[in-house]
């Protein structure tokens, strides 16, 4: 079965002008993202991932190149375009999962459920992502893989087409690490919603339908995983 | 309730003391609109109907002695509805104590028919010859006098004994004043008595016979044109002088005096709400920095610019709107006795006090405009952030060296570890630092406005009678005297300087612009009278010209060098043209100053005075009271007193702004220094980290603090300036002639300030001791929190 392309990113470079230095993040970077995978991008850092996902997110603009979300080029997105692209298609993981402390987790959820016509049932994500018996607390009551359970849930409860994470482990444990991205397959494949995962960490490609490897601004490698690893067998 | 909502309020919450301070400062300034807007509203309300009700007169003349047919005459030209003849005489009064204060003997028709009486107690007495008399009310009082007491009339040396039948109020004596130049009713030694026209013709020995006319006009008269036409006509049948309702003195007082109010009305809040704008930008611009991560997350999520900076311009009303609403709540509930205090004052009777609710719609929109703009310009740093902030934290500001370091690196060298962070702090945090510098000198300059205006009555008095007016008693003649009188009263008292004066009234005019008014004519080498030109020289008089207060000469629009026309009944109606020799300052009424010899001139009245002023340090009041012949004697003292009296009000009033005005310094030191230990709660765990105590980094806010202090107080004092021409110039806005408020501030004043605002910051300080000692250094340092 032919896989439904849902984003394609067509020559894409991003250029930061720091007055008297130039530096390229991203050099003519081309790629598909399809409906329903789970991919994961791996590199070091300064490879461009984080601008990447910026591009992609609808948060930063290439300076050359164009990307096509359901046939749409996001590059001649105008602000409120692009602040729509976010709102409706897209959600974000942080590292520092970035919860606002004055509200609760339900409340931090209902900040992205607010924004869009059919969202998921803020209780049942939370219930989802396993803090039923949570979702009236702040986030310093929480655990740090609590913090980021509630982040995920912020992401998802807006029923986004994309999930972009960048590094959601990379501030957690080793076992709650593991529990997250447990949780981000579980997402992937019962809401089919697309997940795209940066990180350094290699083992996580494990876990990925498709991984591709940045290096300097350019992928290097770009492979399918015909049996992916379930998540809780990863061992970094 | 939207979740973003929920942060908000939770933000508030969590700062109680600094937003409150926000909501204090505009409440207040909307109590003050509000009530004040509605006391100046209600008393020109109560004035007109007053006016109309009691049938205040269009026109007012003065004559000399002449058939009351004459007068009556008025009442043919047909612009004149009602014409009243009458007596008006300045008279003393035995009262029973000691001094005998001067009474204005006022006649009355039987009918009422202008000026009519607001009777508090008693009757009018209008039965013809009866002798009563009603008094006003407030001299009454300042008397101890009431219905049934008898007074003694002393006139040309005789006692006419009469009995006070009725305590009253007249429009027409709304303010009691002698004349101009006196400027505050003094209650106790100068009042107004009403008598019916034939005691009066009796008393005063002019039977058949008026020196004074009231005028009611018909509607659409225009009352400057009938007066002109009746100057004319009746120019060689005895008329004086003829003023309409506009130039009256009781009611130009007070419609200054309503003018004042609602320009204070405005002025005063204008600055409250400035400041609590100033404060608010501050707060979100502050916010929004440190919102950075959390803005980028909105706008990561998918919010839009305009979401995101509503959420922040939300704040602004947030701290606006309860403030308007509290302080319009205030003001209405305050409205009520405020108009009723100032219309006792005013001896306007009560007729009916009402609030108007349309400074409601005026208070909450000055308040959306003020707190709402600043909202907005303070949340344009929304706009700056980009929703991939949310993806990094902040980076750290970097690290440079200062330009103490680059200016005299030798003496840097020498520096301390401790002060090298502190300056380093300073260097790298310009913003943070221009805002508590911001903070103090703002405290500092509402100090030193709240201190200028609270001395600013003592301030006038020191320069009236310091520098202008040196002589310790003025006393007027019922009739003119010639110079002998120097010799005689030199022989009753002892006297250091005496000399003579003449007034007279003109009019003066220049183009289209004219003025009745008191001239007086001294010695060209007075000594008790000093003039001082605009560039703060004193010059003598000249033997030639005029010199015109400030005041007056902008209301004739006449400068230095310019010539004005100038006739009186004095000069049988003829104009002359004379010169403007100087523009001088006058810090407590008006004048028109000229020579004794201009005067004849103008006059032809040689050797002829109608007062002297003198210095003395003998009680002149006390070895006059026998002379027959004098009107009256005051005293730079009385007029001091009379002033403080007046002033009784206005220090309460004074008193709360400074009140007010450390309550305001306090609020926006806190502010300032509560955000930015705030901000800094990592920076602080940091060092508390490598081992600073909570006393070293209370030191280092403290160090901080002390340049801003330093660096406010520097910037504070021209600013203080500021805002007190800024307030001056808005007292005057509509042209006083009545006072020439000089815009100098003492050093006491400015140093008292320095003195409250190193106060302010003490508190403060304090307040900030306990933040750092409350400060949880791990878990701000572990923070993953936005």
């Amino acid at each position: 079965m032919p896989q439904e392309v849902l984003l394609s990113l067509n020559n894409i470079s991003k250029t930061y002008d720091m007055g008297e230095v130039k530096v390229e993040a991203l050099k003519e970077t081309t790629f598909e993202i399809y409906a329903g995978e789970l991919m994961v991008i791996l590199g070091p850092s300064g490879s461009g991932k984080s601008t990447l996902l910026n591009i992609v997110g609808g948060m930063d603009r290439p300076t050359l190149g164009q990307i096509f979300y359901r046939g749409r080029d996001i590059t001649q997105f105008d602000e409120m375009e692009l602040t729509l692209y976010r709102r409706q298609e897209v959600g974000f993981i942080f590292q520092l999962y970035n919860l606002m402390s004055s509200l609760t987790a339900r409340e931090n959820v209902e900040l992205a459920t607010e924004l869009v016509d059919h969202p998921l049932s803020v209780e049942e994500v939370l219930a989802g992502v396993g803090l039923k018996e949570r979702m009236d607390h702040f986030p310093s009551q929480l655990s740090g893989g609590e913090q980021q359970r509630v982040a995920i849930a912020r992401a998802i409860a807006k029923n986004p087409g994309l999930l972009l994470g960048d590094e959601p482990t990379g501030a957690l444990d080793y076992e709650t690490g593991i529990q997250i991205l447990g949780l981000l397959r579980e997402i992937n494949v019962s809401y089919g919603t697309t997940v795209v995962i940066i990180t350094h960490n290699a083992a996580i490609a494990d876990m990925a339908d498709r991984v591709i490897r940045l290096r300097s601004g350019r992928i290097v490698e770009d492979w399918n995983n015909p049996e992916p690893m379930p998540a809780e067998r990863i061992v970094w | 309730m939207k979740a973003l909502d929920k942060r908000l309020i939770r933000t508030v919450m969590g700062a109680k003391a600094q937003y409150g301070a926000v909501v204090i400062i505009i409440c207040i300034g909307l109590m003050i609109l509000t009530s004040l807007s509605n006391t100046a509203q209600n008393m020109l309300v109560c004035l007109d109907e007053y006016y109309r009700n009691y049938r205040f007169a269009d026109l007012f003349a003065d004559f000399t002695a002449v058939p009351v047919g004459t007068v009556l005459d008025l009442g043919k030209l047909r612009e004149v509805e009602t014409v009243e003849p009458r007596i008006v005489a300045d008279i003393r009064a035995d009262v029973g104590r000691d001094l005998n204060p001067t009474l204005r003997l006022v006649s009355i028709g039987p009918d009422q028919r202008i000026n009519r009486l607001y009777v508090q107690a008693g009757r009018i007495p209008v039965v013809s010859g009866e002798r009563g008399i009603a008094l006003l009310a407030a001299f009454a009082e300042a008397n101890d006098l009431t219905v049934g007491d008898k007074i003694d009339l002393i006139i040309r040396g005789e006692s006419f004994p009469v009995t006070v039948t009725a305590l009253v109020d007249s429009p027409e004596f709304i303010y009691a004043i002698k004349d101009i130049k006196s400027m505050l009713p003094d209650n106790l030694n100068f009042g107004i008595g009403f008598a019916n026209l034939p005691l009066m013709q009796e008393v005063m020995a002019m039977p058949g016979q008026a020196n004074n006319a009231v005028c009611l006009l018909r509607p659409g008269v225009d009352a400057k044109a009938v007066r002109d036409k009746i100057q004319e006509d009746f120019k060689s049948r005895g008329i004086k002088n003829i003023v309409t309702r506009g130039d009256q003195i009781s009611h130009a007082l007070i419609d200054m005096e309503i003018q004042q109010l609602e320009r204070m009305s405005r002025a005063v809040p204008t600055i409250f709400l400035g400041i609590a704008a100033l404060v608010i930008y501050m707060l979100i611009s502050r916010l929004v920095q440190a919102d950075r991560t959390a803005i980028g997350i909105l706008k990561a999520t998918g919010y839009s610019n305009l979401e995101v900076m509503s959420h922040y311009l939300k704040l602004a009303l947030m701290l606006g709107l309860p403030g308007a609403v509290s302080g319009i709540g205030a003001g209405y509930l305050l409205a009520g006795s405020l108009v009723r205090l100032f219309l006792e004052y005013f001896q306007l009777p009560l007729l009916e006090t009402r609030l108007y609710y349309g400074f409601i719609f005026f208070g909450i929109l000055s308040t959306v405009l003020f707190c709402g703009g600043t909202g907005i310009l303070a949340a344009r740093g929304v706009l700056g952030i980009a929703p991939a902030e949310a993806m990094r934290p902040q980076a750290a500001p970097p690290g440079k060296r200062s330009l103490l370091e680059k200016l005299v690196p030798k003496l840097w060298a020498r520096t301390t570890f401790s002060w090298k962070l502190v300056l380093r702090g300073i260097w790298r945090n310009r913003r943070r630092f221009a805002l508590a510098t911001v903070g103090v000198a703002l405290a500092y300059a509402i100090i030193i406005l709240s201190l200028y205006m609270f001395g600013l009555w003592d301030l006038l008095l020191d320069k009236q009678f310091g520098e202008l007016e040196t002589y310790d008693y003025a006393v007027s003649f019922i009739k003119p005297v010639s110079s002998r009188v120097i010799t005689e009263m030199r022989s009753q008292a002892r006297i250091t300087t005496i000399e003579p004066f003449l007034e007279l009234p003109f009019q003066v005019t220049r183009g289209w612009r004219e003025q009745t008014l008191l001239a007086r004519a001294l010695p060209t080498t007075t000594e008790l009278q000093r003039f001082e030109d605009e560039e703060g020289n004193f010059i003598p008089l000249p033997a030639h010209g005029i010199f015109l207060s400030r005041g007056l000469a902008e209301s004739l629009g006449v400068s230095r060098g310019d010539l004005v026309e100038m006739s009186s009944y004095v000069t049988g109606g003829k104009t002359h043209l004379v010169p403007v020799k100087a523009v001088v300052t006058q810090y407590l009424g008006s004048g028109l100053y000229m020579s004794l010899e201009q005067m004849e001139r103008l006059t032809g009245q040689k050797e002829t005075f109608s007062g002297v002023i003198l210095s003395s340090s003998d009680d002149i009041k006390r070895a006059f009271q026998s002379m027959g012949n004098i009107e009256s004697v005051y005293s730079s003292g009385d007029l001091t007193d009379i002033f403080s009296e007046y002033l009784g009000m206005m220090i309460t009033y004074i008193t709360v702004l400074v009140f007010v005005a450390g309550l305001l310094g306090f609020a926006i030191l806190y502010n300032t220094t509560s955000v930015s230990i705030a901000e800094r709660s990592r920076e602080f765990s940091s060092l508390r980290v490598l081992g600073f105590s909570q006393k070293e980094i209370f030191q280092l806010v403290t160090r901080e603090n002390l340049f801003a202090l330093l660096a406010g107080l520097i910037s504070g004092a021209p600013l203080g300036k500021g805002l007190v021409v800024l307030m001056i110039q808005a007292m005057l806005a509509g042209g006083d002639e009545m006072f020439y408020f000089t815009t100098d501030i003492s050093p006491g004043a400015y140093l008292l300030a320095a003195v409250l605002s190193i106060l302010i910051m003490v508190l403060t300080l304090a307040a900030v001791w306990q933040k750092v000692r409350k400060l949880n250094f791990l878990e701000a340092l572990s923070s993953r929190l936005t």
